[in-house]
């Protein structure tokens, strides 16, 4: 069953209207809900609007994962020695309401209401504006960086918490994921509070994580301007969405086609660099790292070949058309294209 | 000798102890958390027997609890979270006294934004607004309260703000009934708890009096360190210029030309 409602529109530009508003949303949208409200709707956003932002709309599900595993399940089973079913229903509940925000959208909320994420690709059109050099990932890295999202949601989100919460590390590692997320400088400082751009001088685990936390975001803001989606390749959330990608209905699939593995015009568009989209292996086009932004439906040359489906419903689909008009606007790696301008009379002349 | 002494180093400690009690001549409540889903209510200095707490669903009627020497303690159900209104009450013909706070039980609930909407007691302090799951009221913050009596507002209305070991504030009520308080510098900067961010209670309390009868409100709650206490900027910014030291090699060309 075909819907086709967003083709008649540009879904780049549909994308970037989305993003702005959830910009808006996700940093400064308790000023426009009003305080309580966004306290109501947070707690499982999964997209990184910074609990720390006072004037967000609704703030990640990993403030509360951290939390709850922290003060709820490692203190209680330093007091205890165990956990019974109501230390762990907070987690539970948590990952329920998570599920339920997710199931709507799946992994689009990194593609489409992330601000971190939307920040990340407006410096690297900003770079491509500057024509600025493009880097992607060195050949034979990329599995390894792939690799990396695994690991710090395991250690970040869940060890260092429960870690902590059993006392043995400070208290900041109770929040480490928090302690070094880039999105907590970035949205606080969009709201012009410079409290979490200070360094915390606490002890020992404030000062570690405080570091690579400034690090990681002074890294983030510059790099993206020459490389795509810098910080998404290693975040945390990316991974805690990919664990549940299957079950929710919106999803990107192909219908194989015989140039299918030879123009790599999709694999080149993807910000998140997989090559999986465009192989012939259908069942792997959606891939973990998929952010569901649709830069490969839209520079795929061929009829309905890669699809955007919600369930039974085809929500986007590639064509060449939209190829082709995409294509006079950007190279598919997001530069812009050059137009060598050349003066006729002069040409003719001579 | 010896004795001699003692006696004066206790009587000393004595006088500290009374006046670190002193900042505020108003009966104080104590809350003493117990979990997400429940807290411990004292009255200081007040013969008060019976709590009222006001959930943040109007709909829900309000619980009334007795109050025993040990206080009264609070526990919510799981949905029926977030701020609750605690007020203390005492009535005579002469004057009506009301000592209210809020605590956050952090257990999903409606918004409080009808229970604060709704009138609790004749003449209020109403916070506007509360501040936001995981934040407090903090040194050099400037936060707004909103001052009803029969739920019209009160312009021009003297209100003071006791905090400990720190002056009393006198302030006044906009043309709207709105306050503006900022809070004064922190005095105490350890925390009761080791996780815990310090925090020390103040109290804004303003009367009124109506024809023969007097009102007077208390509403305490409590407030933190400025934002900047045990943190350095220069440090934070210093580090995160060498993070973006380090993105801006990847600015260069690569050698050969290949991206």
């Amino acid at each position: 069953m075909k819907m086709g409602f967003v083709s008649g529109w540009s879904l780049a530009r549909t994308r970037f209207l989305v993003q702005m508003v959830m910009f808006v949303v996700t940093v400064y949208g308790g000023v426009v809900i009003g305080p309580y409200a966004a306290d109501k709707i947070s707690t499982a956003l999964p997209a990184l609007s910074c609990v720390y932002d006072q004037k967000n709309g609704a703030y990640c599900a990993l403030r509360p994962f951290q939390h709850q595993t922290s003060h709820q399940v490692g203190a209680t089973l330093a007091k205890t020695g165990s956990v019974d079913w109501n230390v762990l229903k907070p987690l539970f509940m948590t990952l329920l309401a998570f599920l339920a925000f997710f199931v709507v959208l799946n992994k689009a909320f990194c593609g489409w209401v992330c601000p971190l994420g939307a920040t990340q690709e407006f410096l690297y059109a900003i770079g491509r504006r500057l024509r600025l050099v493009s880097r992607g990932l060195p050949g034979g890295w990329l599995n390894r960086v792939r690799a990396v999202k695994w690991l710090v949601l395991l250690l970040f989100v869940f060890v260092l918490p429960l870690a902590a919460g059993l006392g043995w590390l400070p208290h900041a590692a109770g929040e480490a994921w928090c302690r070094v997320c880039p999105s907590r400088l970035l949205t606080t400082l969009l709201t012009g509070d410079g409290e979490q751009m200070a360094l915390a001088m606490g002890d020992a685990g404030d000062i570690v994580l405080g570091v690579i936390g400034n690090f990681l975001f002074g890294f983030v803001v510059i790099a993206a301007f020459v490389v795509r989606q810098p910080f998404c390749r290693i975040c945390p959330m990316l991974a805690l969405q990919a664990i549940f990608k299957r079950i929710a209905p919106l999803r990107l699939t192909k219908n194989l086609h015989p140039n299918c593995g030879r123009c790599h015009s999709c694999h080149a568009a993807c910000p998140m660099e997989i090559p999986e989209v465009a192989s012939r292996e259908v069942a792997t086009v959606f891939h973990d790292d998929c952010t569901l932004c649709g830069r490969c439906m839209e520079f795929c040359p061929q009829q309905s070949v890669l699809q955007l489906r919600c369930g039974p419903f085809t929500l986007y689909h590639s064509r060449p058309e939209t190829f082709r008009a995409r294509s006079r606007e950007e190279l598919a790696d997001g530069s812009l294209r050059q137009v060598t301008l050349t003066n006729r009379n002069k040409t003719t002349g001579s | 000798m010896r004795g001699i002494g003692l006696l004066i180093f206790l009587g000393l400690f004595w006088i500290v102890e009374a006046k670190a009690s002193e900042w505020t001549p108003y009966p104080l409540i104590r809350k003493e958390s117990k979990g997400r889903d429940q807290v411990r209510i004292q009255v200081k200095e007040s013969s008060v027997t019976e709590l009222a707490i006001y959930p943040p669903d109007p709909s829900t009627s309000v619980m009334r609890m007795p109050m025993s020497a040990d206080g009264a303690t609070i526990k919510v159900n799981q949905g029926g979270g977030n701020y609750h209104w605690i007020a203390v009450q005492t009535d005579s013909p002469r004057e009506t006294f009301t000592l209210a706070t809020v605590h956050y039980f952090s257990v999903p609930g409606v918004s409080p934004a009808a229970m604060l909407a709704a009138p609790k007691s004749r003449l209020e302090i109403i916070p506007q607004p509360l501040p936001r799951e995981f934040a407090t009221y903090r040194a050099g913050e400037r936060w707004s309260f909103q001052l009803r009596f029969d739920q019209r507002v009160v312009p021009d209305q003297l209100v003071i703000l006791f905090t400990p070991g720190q002056p009393e504030q006198r302030l006044f009520t906009d043309g709207k009934g709105i306050l503006k308080v900022v809070f004064p510098p922190f005095g105490e900067q350890k925390s009761a708890k080791k996780d815990r961010r310090p925090v020390q209670p103040f109290q804004l309390v303003v009367e009124r009096v109506e024809g023969v009868k007097k009102f007077t409100t208390v509403f305490q709650h409590e407030y933190g360190p400025a934002p900047l206490v045990g943190r350095d900027p220069v440090m934070g910014w210093l580090v995160a210029c060498l993070g973006m030291g380090a993105g801006f090699l990847l600015w260069r060309k690569p050698r050969g030309g290949a991206v």
